[in-house]
C-alpha cells in the first residue's frame, strides 16, 4: 500500500509526462536499481583496483614441504606440501616433481599438477611415499607455463 | 504486464526472477565449461573490465529492443541494463560458490576473474529470455511499427540483433579449446567451405526455415535483402567472433593471419549463427 502511495506520489510530482510512455519507478525499483548498483560497482571497482594494484612480476614458485605433519597409515608415509606463486602473473599447468633418497634403494619419485596458481595463492597437496621423509633427502624441481 | 493492483515489490520480484530464470537458463552451460573458470584466472583486469564494457553495451542494445521491463527512455534502459548486469553477477557467484569454483579465500584478481567471465552470457540471458518467452513481443511490435518504412532504422535492429545473437554465440564458445584445435586442422579449401556453410546455414535460418516472417519480409533496408543481409550479417558475425577470440586470448594479434583468420572463421560459424537466430527469434 505505501508503495502505492509512492507511485502516485511520484506520479503526481511528473504530472504524466512523455505522454504517458515514462512511467515513474516505484520504491521497489529504486531499491532493486540501486542494489544492482551497488553490485556492478563493487565488481567495476574491484576489476579497476586490480588493474593498478597487480604487479607484473613472473611467477615465483616456492614448495614448502611440511615435514612437521608427516604422518604414516599402514606401511606409507603421508607428507603435505604448499605451493605457493610469490609472484603476480598467473603460473598455469604447475608441475611439480619430488625425489626422496633415504640411501637405500633407488630414490623415490613423485609428481603432481596444480592446474592454475595465481599471484600470491597457496595450493596444498598431500603424496604418498613407501620411506619417511623425515628420514631422507626430498628434493623437487617444479615447471610451469604462463598463459 | 502486471496488473496495476499486484505490490509493487511482488513485481519487482517477479521481474528480478524472471531475469535469473533466463540467466540460469541461457548461462548454465558456461558455468559448468571449465575454460571459462581457467580464463577467469588468468585474463588481466583490463580485459575484465572490457568483458564488463562489451556485456553493458550487448545489454543496453536488447534493453533497448527487448527487455525485460516496459520503460523505454535511454535512461531507463541503461538502467535495465545494470540490473541484467547485476543479476549475471549474482548468478555467476552462487553457482561458482556452490559448485567450489570460487571461495572466501580465493585471491581477489582469481575470484573477480571467475565471477567476471560469467557475467556476460548470464546477463545477456537475463535479458534475453524474455524476449524469447514473448515478454518482449509487444516491445518488439512497438519497435518495429516506430521503425516503419526507415530503411536505416530496421538496418540499424537488424545489426543490434545481429551483435547480440553472435556476441551471446561467440562469446560462449570463444574460450574453448576446440577452437584454435579445429582452427589449426583446416585446410584453405576447408575454410572456404566453411564461409559457404555459414553463409548457406544463416541465410537458411533466417529466410527459408519459415521461422520468420522476414520470407515474405516487406523492410527494404540495405541490410533486408536476402543476400546482402545474409553476407553483411556474416562480416558481422566474424568481427565479433574475432573480437571475443581477442578477449579470451585466444589469438594473438602477433600470429600468423591464416591462424587468426581460421579462428575467425570456425568461430564465425555459430556467431553467425546466433547472430541469424537473433534475427529471427528478436
Amino acid at each position: 500500500m505505501s508503495d502505492d502511495r509512492d507511485r502516485d506520489k511520484t506520479q503526481a510530482k511528473e504530472g504524466g509526462q512523455d505522454n504517458g510512455e515514462k512511467k515513474e519507478r516505484t520504491t521497489a525499483e529504486w531499491v532493486s536499481l540501486l542494489v544492482s548498483l551497488a553490485i556492478v560497482l563493487a565488481l567495476v571497482g574491484g576489476l579497476i583496483y586490480q588493474v593498478f594494484a597487480r604487479g607484473s612480476r613472473p611467477p615465483i614458485i616456492e614448495v614448502k614441504p611440511l615435514m612437521e605433519e608427516v604422518r604414516q597409515e599402514g606401511d606409507s608415509y603421508y607428507l603435505s606440501l604448499d605451493i605457493t606463486n610469490n609472484g603476480d602473473r598467473t603460473a598455469e599447468n604447475v608441475e611439480v616433481m619430488l625425489s626422496l633418497d633415504t640411501g637405500q634403494g633407488d630414490p623415490e619419485t613423485m609428481q603432481f599438477q596444480v592446474q592454475f596458481l595465481d599471484g600470491g595463492e597457496t595450493e596444498n597437496q598431500t603424496v604418498i611415499f613407501q620411506n619417511n621423509p623425515a628420514e631422507g633427502e626430498l628434493t623437487h624441481t617444479a615447471s610451469f607455463h604462463v598463459p | 504486464m502486471s496488473k496495476p493492483q499486484a505490490g509493487s515489490w511482488q513485481k519487482e520480484l517477479d521481474d528480478i526472477a524472471h531475469g535469473m530464470s533466463g540467466a540460469f537458463l541461457f548461462g548454465v552451460p558456461l558455468l559448468f565449461t571449465m575454460e571459462m573458470w581457467w580464463i577467469g584466472n588468468y585474463t588481466e583486469p583490463l580485459r575484465l573490465l572490457i568483458i564488463v564494457a562489451v556485456a553493458f553495451g550487448a545489454n543496453l542494445m536488447l534493453a533497448a529492443f527487448a527487455g525485460f521491463k516496459e520503460e523505454r527512455s535511454f535512461f531507463a534502459n541503461v538502467l535495465q541494463a545494470v540490473e541484467a548486469l547485476a543479476i549475471g553477477v549474482v548468478a555467476s557467484t552462487v553457482v561458482l560458490l556452490v559448485l567450489n569454483q570460487i571461495g572466501i579465500g580465493d585471491p581477489m584478481h582469481s575470484l573477480l576473474g571467475r565471477i567476471t567471465v560469467q557475467v556476460l552470457p548470464l546477463s545477456l540471458g537475463a535479458s534475453a529470455a524474455n524476449v524469447l518467452l514473448s515478454r518482449g513481443s509487444d516491445k518488439m511490435d512497438e519497435a518495429e511499427s516506430e521503425i516503419g518504412g526507415n530503411p536505416w532504422k530496421a538496418t540499424l535492429l537488424d545489426l543490434a540483433r545481429t551483435i547480440g545473437g553472435a556476441l551471446f554465440i561467440g562469446f560462449s564458445i570463444a574460450p574453448t579449446e576446440e577452437v584454435p584445435m579445429l582452427a589449426a586442422q583446416l585446410s584453405p579449401g576447408q575454410e572456404l567451405a566453411l564461409i559457404g556453410l555459414s553463409l548457406a546455414i544463416t541465410y537458411m535460418i533466417v529466410f527459408v526455415s519459415g521461422f520468420s516472417p522476414r520470407e515474405q519480409d516487406q523492410s527494404h533496408g540495405p541490410f533486408q535483402r536476402p543476400i546482402s543481409e545474409t553476407t553483411s550479417s556474416y562480416i558481422v558475425a566474424l568481427l565479433v567472433a574475432f573480437g571475443a577470440l581477442l578477449i579470451f586470448s585466444q589469438v594473438d594479434l602477433s600470429e600468423p593471419l591464416p591462424s587468426i583468420v581460421a579462428k575467425t572463421l570456425v568461430l564465425g560459424l555459430p556467431a553467425a549463427i546466433g547472430g541469424a537466430a537473433a534475427r529471427v527469434l528478436i
